[in-house]
């Protein structure tokens, strides 16, 4: 009997007595017994009722070889080849046993009444190269070979993670053998034996949970490629990059990159994590230093970012290399990413504290994805069963690092609206101001051409005033000049051709007619020389007033005309100013002689009314009308009236249609 | 033999004088006893002779003809007084004739129609130019320049006004502009002695406008 096979024996017997809770006694002489026979002796796992989740790492032997020394057929016959046991739960093999073989024995009893089905699963889908033998009734089989060297059509149960099948009657005993070959990197054999269901339970939960997982992250993948697109925005580029990326090295972590990506390329696979951890790298930092704008940072942070994505990149092609290169990557890459990680929440701090507030929620997001990194060491110090790249920690800590990021992104854009909307608001207000500004210039200045204007006007009227004034000294001094000189003259010319005595005198026909006509000729010139001096000089105004003068005036054209004048006049008695009166009388005049001359009116009225500060004078009539132009071209008559108006600072106003008369109105203020 | 009629003639153009005086040299009832070239000249003569007639021009050096009249109205009432005048103003001739001068005579008029209203005046009568004569007619009333008369524009306005229309309503209806309409609304603001539109629309309503 094989040395071991007693072991196993007495393990099993231990195993029956501690399941049948024997007293303490007991078992501490069976221990003892064991102890004193083989410390070599190898434990079995019994199965007596079930399989719960076994972590099955103290039941296991190894050994570690050199690379292709031993063949299965050499471990099974070489009796001086020794298993060394294994004394806690976890495999976990340092980086020492470069490019060595680990072979690993596990034995499993049923000592259950009924046949056992279970599933022994590696639960690193990254290890290279993993072989299962068994002895069957002492024949050698290669069961199985897994392992991501291999394409992953050759495993026998296309699974993301090595798997081997137990299939136990009762009472039987199943020796398996794995050959382990992790490529000379520190590996982490999580090994767990479940029961089918057990295993088939465990699996669609994970799945559920990576199908969640991987879900969120590709839909935040398109969702940022899409705002990227939309808003033009290379933050949302780099973001959507860097989700993605992180996506993949995800999916080549768990193995599930391989089974559904690239199941034909082992090479490409054994090196997937490693370029798509680098590129996650490069992406994020990227990411970092246009969300925190490399204008807030300062120069050597900005050369530690550079310095980093030049890293990611060696990272990625030496990865690409031979084992050995791909050994180096990892080394630089698993030490330079907690790195990169611990200096993007430095900086980040660093901005916030400088103001830069859209960095609030990027610090936690990074906090966040720290945690994964911490979650990831942590696994791998502990050495637990799970795989140290998928475990929950690490996949709630990425889940929420990404969603974190992401409301980061819109907090940024946020901000970036709001601080658009106040730079907007302040450049409005600004315009504002300006326009209130011109504004205000514009007023003061319209006011100053105004009052220039104005000015410029009254200098223009009292111009006019001293030219009409003028003209209306001259006129009386002509007037008065014909008036009474020449008047005189004629009247005496007349009164001497009357002298001279004809009585006595026989004049002859035509000597008599000659006598007459110089007769009349010195009345006719007389008459003449009335009506132009009194055109010039209306002399009643000067000692009857412009009532009495008006009146007369009226009275005398009525007499001779068909149009009948009715005048009014309010007030007009106070007003003793001559100057005054001569205008609106030479006013007045120039619109009855309009209205004789154009209106064919039967009826008109003027109206003189003196009112506090002004007079107004209106004349209307019932005549034919004219269509009044604005441009002030409505006849000579007109014009001179208008301009001795302006003159005098007054307003003058047309009002008329065709067959619907005319109403002249004039307002001339008193105080010129 | 009539009685002999002493004459001033009052003239400041000497040459006029002489002429006047030429054209009673074959009119001996007449007899010029003085000769005046302003006021105070006949003023003067009246204190050293006895006239009975004088011809007065109006554009004398002070005092000028009218208050030459009114003196000579107050102080020798007996003395008939014609005015000799270029003016042919009826104003002119109206205050003259209220201040009492027998007749008002244009220089032009010739020598015939001066003797004609010498002869008028000294039997006590008036006489005017005939180019003067149509002045004559009666005055209008005094009461038509008091009592101001509305226009019928004015009482259409007033009318609209009291319909509660604004200046520029009324000017739109009547084809004025609201400047003209103003003028209006002043017009009658004043002739009706009131104050603002309230006072016109009780004034409209009394009056049975509307």
């Amino acid at each position: 009997m094989h040395f071991a096979h007693l072991k196993y024996l007495i393990l099993g017997i231990f195993n029956v007595i501690n399941n049948a809770q024997v007293c303490h006694a007991l078992k501490a002489l069976f221990i003892f017994i064991l102890l004193t026979v083989n410390v070599c002796a190898q434990p079995v796992l019994t199965i007596s009722s079930g399989f719960d989740n076994v972590i099955p790492g103290k039941y296991c032997a190894y050994i570690v070889s050199p690379k292709g020394a031993y063949s299965f057929r050499q471990l099974l016959s070489d009796t001086t080849i020794r298993y060394a046991h294994l004394e806690h739960n976890l495999l976990f093999f340092n980086e020492e046993d470069y490019l060595e073989d680990i072979w690993i024995k596990l034995s499993v009893t049923n000592t259950s009444g009924h046949f056992q089905s279970a599933i022994l699963e590696l639960n690193n889908p990254l290890i290279d190269d993993v072989q299962y033998f068994d002895v069957v009734r002492g024949n050698l089989v290669n069961s199985n070979i897994s392992g991501d060297e291999h394409p992953f059509a050759t495993r026998s149960i296309l699974f993301r993670n090595p798997i081997y099948t137990l299939s136990l009657h009762p009472g039987d005993t199943h020796t398996v053998y794995m050959m382990v070959n992790a490529d000379g990197r520190k590996i982490h054999l999580p090994l767990t034996i479940k029961s089918l269901p057990e295993f088939i339970q465990n699996t669609s939960a994970k799945d559920i949970q990576f199908g969640l997982y991987y879900g969120a992250l590709l839909v935040l993948t398109l969702i940022s490629f899409y705002l990227a697109y939309t808003l033009s925005d290379r933050v949302f580029m780099y973001f959507a990059l860097y989700i993605f990326c992180l996506l993949l090295s995800q999916l080549c972590t768990s193995g599930i990159a391989f089974a559904y990506l690239w199941p034909d390329m082992p090479y490409w696979n054994n090196r997937s994590i490693t370029v798509t951890m680098s590129m996650t790298l490069i992406a994020g930092i990227l990411f970092a230093r246009s969300f925190v704008a490399s204008g807030h940072i300062n120069r050597w942070a900005n050369l530690l970012m550079y310095a980093g994505i030049g890293a990611g990149i060696f990272c990625a092609l030496t990865a690409l290399g031979n084992t050995s290169f791909l050994t180096i990557s990892m080394w630089i890459l698993y030490r330079l990413i907690p790195l990169i990680y611990a200096l993007l929440i430095v900086i980040g701090g660093y901005v916030l504290l400088k103001k830069f507030k859209s960095a609030r929620l990027f610090v936690p997001g990074f906090i966040f994805a720290a945690i994964g990194i911490g979650g990831m060491s942590l696994y791998s110090v502990n050495k637990t069963v799970d795989n140290v790249f998928t475990n929950d920690i690490v996949i709630y800590a990425v889940l929420l690092k990404c969603i974190m990021l992401s409301v980061a992104m819109f907090d940024r854009l946020k901000i970036f609206k709001e601080e658009k909307e106040t730079a907007q608001a302040l450049v409005i207000e600004q315009l504002e101001e300006l326009n209130r500004y011109k504004e205000e210039v514009n007023t003061k200045l319209e006011d100053t051409i105004q009052k220039k204007s104005k000015e410029l006007i009254e200098k223009q009227n009292e111009v006019k005033r001293a030219l009409i004034s003028g003209e209306e000294k001259e006129r009386k001094r002509v007037a008065q000049e014909l008036h009474d000189g020449m008047g005189s003259l004629l009247s005496t010319l007349r009164l001497n051709a009357e002298a001279i005595d004809l009585t006595g005198k026989h004049l002859d026909e035509r000597e008599a007619i000659a006598y007459q006509n110089v007769l009349e000729m010195i009345d006719k010139a007389c008459t003449e020389l009335r009506t132009i001096s009194h055109n010039m000089l209306p002399s009643g105004i000067e000692h009857f007033g412009l009532v009495a003068t008006l009146q007369a005036l009226i009275k005398k054209i009525n007499h001779n005309n068909n149009i009948q004048f009715s005048l009014e006049t309010v007030g007009l008695e106070s007003l003793h100013n001559q100057e005054i009166e001569l205008h609106l009388y030479r006013i007045v005049m120039e619109l009855i002689n309009n209205a004789m001359k154009h209106s064919k009116a039967k009826q008109a009225t003027i109206q003189l009314v003196i009112n506090d500060n002004d007079v107004t004078i209106m004349v209307e009539d019932d005549g034919i009308g004219f269509t009044v132009r604005q441009d002030g071209t409505n006849g000579v008559g007109l014009l001179s009236v208008q301009s001795r108006v302006e003159a005098l600072n007054g307003k003058f106003q047309i009002d008329s249609r065709i067959n619907h008369g005319t109403t002249t109105t004039i307002e001339i203020p008193l105080t010129v | 033999m009539k009685k002999l009629t002493n004459i001033l003639i009052a003239d400041d153009h000497q040459l006029f004088l002489d002429g006047l005086q030429l054209i009673f040299t074959n009119h001996p009832e007449y007899n010029i006893v003085a000769r005046a070239h302003d006021g105070k000249e006949v003023l003067k003569a009246f204190t050293e002779h006895t006239i009975d007639l004088a011809i007065l021009d109006i554009n004398m050096p002070k005092p000028n003809g009218f208050e030459v009249c009114n003196i000579l109205r107050k102080e020798y009432p007996q003395c008939k007084i014609i005015v000799l005048s270029m003016y042919h103003e009826d104003q002119f001739v109206a205050e003259f004739m209220k201040s009492g001068a027998s007749a008002y005579v244009l220089k032009n008029a010739g020598k015939v129609e001066l003797f004609n209203a010498l002869d008028v005046a000294i039997k006590g009568g008036t006489y005017i130019s005939k180019e003067l004569q149509h002045y004559l007619e009666p005055e209008p009333k005094d009461d038509f320049v008091k009592t101001h008369t509305l226009t019928k524009r004015e009482i259409e306005i007033i009318r609209l006004l009291a319909q509660e229309k604004n200046s520029n309503d009324i000017a739109q209806m009547l084809f004025l502009s609201a400047f003209t309409v103003n003028t209006h609304r002043k017009n009658i603001l004043q002739k009706l002695g009131l104050k603002n539109a309230a006072g016109l629309i009780k004034f409209a309503s009394d009056n049975a406008l509307i």
